[in-house]
């Protein structure tokens, strides 16, 4: 499942992983708003150090390079048409907005890099542990375990879709779409149901548990 | 201890369906019984009443103690209850979460819940599950999980809704084993005759809001006659 | 859109992530004093079903396509409270899951789809009188998205990272279209769940 990348690279074992939890936020963070309050000077000799420094991190962590930067693609629909439209439109805009772009692929490499290494529970564990609030800490676990499961279920109906619809377009298409999302909902809450049942046979109060 | 007794139970839908009406029996402790009948007969809601999940008129009493809304959840602790899909019920982020859920009410201690957990695991053959994410298992794993977070309560009574759907026949053949190896009551709600068959020793019939028959399992499957008159078909044990 | 790291100045991240927080930090109290627990599994559930719902592709022409962002829908289903928290959470794990927004700019992601949408679209749906149930919910879905879009590109400006005109009617212009898709999604799906459930559009709003 595509999906489950971040479980299976955040399960394996090196030095990186090692490192605690929260230290490992804290640095991400740091590296994040060192990157942000850099002045554009600074940038262009400061950045090649930090890509050495996650590139190294990356390899002694096991997680494939490969993978990494793949996903740091997702940032290019964002930051192509911000280069052309500051080209255009802004003084200095090519030169600014390349400047743009080193930060944020270098702060986005950070940020998958903290979470290829960093398992979703510990995550969950250290910001309880920091007071972060416990319902969201719950609606955040729930999202996680049940986001799989409705993921299967949304794409099973989909492909049944497409599969029967031919060449809908348009509108139809947006319509049964949409139906497929209700569905979706209305399953997840009867589903809610049952999981409350569940929860009450072991005892479940409201407090506690989670 | 683990005695179970309904007297005049009903339960009607919000919309007027009728479930079943005043349905009684006694089911002594350590039996083992199955509740068998045709789709939609009311077999999973009978186990949700006795569970106190759905409110029904009349009366149930739990090991001797008569259930009310005041006791529900000490009657609960008596309860394993493993519901028909594993999804509804692993609802924590690790297997060993899951199991553990609700432990601590049961007033074990965090040295003996953990050391629980892995006794259950291991009895259910995952021995070394307990980081594993249950959106990552098998639909076995998923119910053998379920099992073993059942078990690792020390009920009186286990409560199974078609705990066999689904599986294929080597885990079908693992989940026969770890239910026949609790000591305690068990009420098996299927349609996996065959199963009921290998697994209870009494039965029970639920059709058209009633109890149509009950009797040894021997007795009740075997019976051809019977059994298509409630459209059921006779396990193989029995042919 | 959700804002990635980088392109907001520090001065915009502070007073973002200030206002956001400013207003998570009671309505946790509030829904934490309000919620009955059989709400709990509802939320999380909800929540496992809007950051789905979100990665549905919805094919319109030519390549493009549109997604729900669902942050109205759900407050409507669920009540402002939940939608918000709901919406907040959703964010924060699209950001980790999927690099879509950053680490530091979560508090402005936040203000432009939790509290611009969920919050501010619901009020702005429950205007509308009963009978425009459906007209209501078109309006407010779609007014939220192009809102937030607007606060979006006021960020990215102050920030410096887009020019004033231009950045202002980019961002604005490419939002209409994917507002119009929020509102007709968001309207189909409350009509279908009319349709098969109606008691559920009839749930405690918290």
């Amino acid at each position: 499942m595509r999906h489950s990348f971040w479980d299976h690279y955040s399960s394996l074992n090196s030095p990186v992983h090692n490192i605690p939890t929260g230290l490992k936020i804290i640095f991400a963070l740091f590296l994040v708003i060192l990157l942000t309050v850099l002045p554009g000077s600074y940038i262009s000799f400061a950045s090649l150090p930090i890509l050495i420094l996650l590139i190294t991190m990356l390899i002694i962590s096991k997680v494939p390079v490969a993978n990494v930067i793949k996903r740091t693609l997702v940032i290019l629909p964002l930051v192509l048409p911000v280069i052309v439209l500051n080209s255009i439109f802004m003084k200095a805009g090519l030169k600014h907005s390349l400047i743009l772009s080193v930060r944020s692929f270098l702060s986005i490499f950070s940020l998958i890099l903290l979470v290829s290494v960093t398992r979703f529970s510990d995550i969950m564990k250290t910001l309880s542990s920091w007071h972060f609030p416990r319902i969201m800490i719950m609606i955040l676990s729930f999202m996680y375990r049940y986001f799989f499961l409705l993921t299967g279920e949304m794409e099973k109906m989909v492909r049944a879709v497409k599969m029967r619809s031919g060449g809908s377009r348009g509108f139809t298409l947006i319509r049964i779409y949409s139906q497929i999302l209700a569905i979706l909902f209305i399953k997840s809450y009867e589903r809610a149901e049952r999981v409350y049942h569940a929860m009450l046979m072991r005892g479940y109060d409201g407090n506690g548990g989670l | 201890m683990g005695s179970i007794e309904a007297k005049n139970i009903s339960f009607t839908y919000p919309d007027g369906v009728e479930v079943f009406k005043n349905i009684s029996f006694y089911i002594n402790h350590h039996e083992s019984v199955g509740i068998i009948g045709p789709n939609g007969a009311g077999k999973t809601t009978l186990l949700l009443a006795l569970s106190g999940l759905v409110r029904s008129s009349g009366e149930i009493l739990i090991s001797k103690v008569i259930k009310s809304e005041k006791n529900i959840n000490e009657i609960r602790k008596k309860i394993s209850f493993v519901f028909q899909n594993p999804d509804d019920q692993l609802f924590m982020p690790h297997v060993e979460d899951d199991i553990s859920f609700g432990l601590d009410k049961l007033g074990y201690s965090e040295k003996e819940i953990r050391s629980i957990v892995k006794e259950s695991l291991r009895s259910a053959g995952l021995e070394g599950f307990e980081l594993r994410s249950s959106h990552h298992l098998s639909l076995g794993q998923k119910k053998r999980v379920c099992l073993a977070a059942a078990f690792a309560r020390s009920p009186e009574i286990l409560l199974l809704d078609e705990p066999s759907n689904e599986l294929d026949p080597a885990g079908r053949r693992e989940l026969i084993r770890l239910i026949r190896e609790f000591a305690g009551t068990k009420l098996v709600v299927s349609h996996d005759l065959d199963m009921i068959a290998e697994v209870c020793n009494t039965v029970l019939i639920l059709n058209k809001n009633e109890i149509v028959a009950s009797g040894s399992s021997e007795k009740i499957l075997s019976d051809k006659k019977l059994m298509e008159r409630n459209s059921l078909e006779v396990p193989y044990k029995y042919r | 859109m959700h804002i990635p790291d980088g392109f907001l100045s520090l001065p915009v991240i502070i007073s973002t992530t200030a206002v956001s927080a400013s207003l998570l930090y009671p309505s946790i109290k509030k829904l934490d004093r309000e919620i009955k627990p059989e709400r709990i599994p509802l939320m999380g559930l909800s929540a496992a079903f809007v950051f789905t719902a979100q990665l549905l592709s919805f094919p319109v022409f030519g390549g493009t396509s549109v997604h729900l962002t669902g942050a109205v829908l759900i407050s409507i289903l669920l009540g402002p409270l939940s939608g918000f928290l709901i919406t907040t959470s959703a964010v924060l794990l699209q950001a980790f899951l999927f690099q879509h927004g950053g680490l530091v700019t979560s508090g402005a992601n936040v203000m432009n789809i939790a509290v611009i949408q969920s919050i501010l679209g619901y009020y702005l749906f429950r205007v509308f009188p009963k009978r425009f149930y459906i007209s209501g919910a078109f309006i407010a879905s779609f007014s939220a998205v192009v809102v937030a879009a607007a606060v979006c590109a006021a960020e990215l400006i102050l920030s410096g990272t887009i020019p004033l005109k231009a950045g202002l009617i980019a961002m604005i212009t490419s939002h209409l279209f994917a507002g119009l898709g929020e509102g007709f999604i968001t309207v189909i799906i409350l009509e279908m769940i009319r349709k098969l459930k109606p008691g559920l559009l009839h749930i405690k709003k918290i």
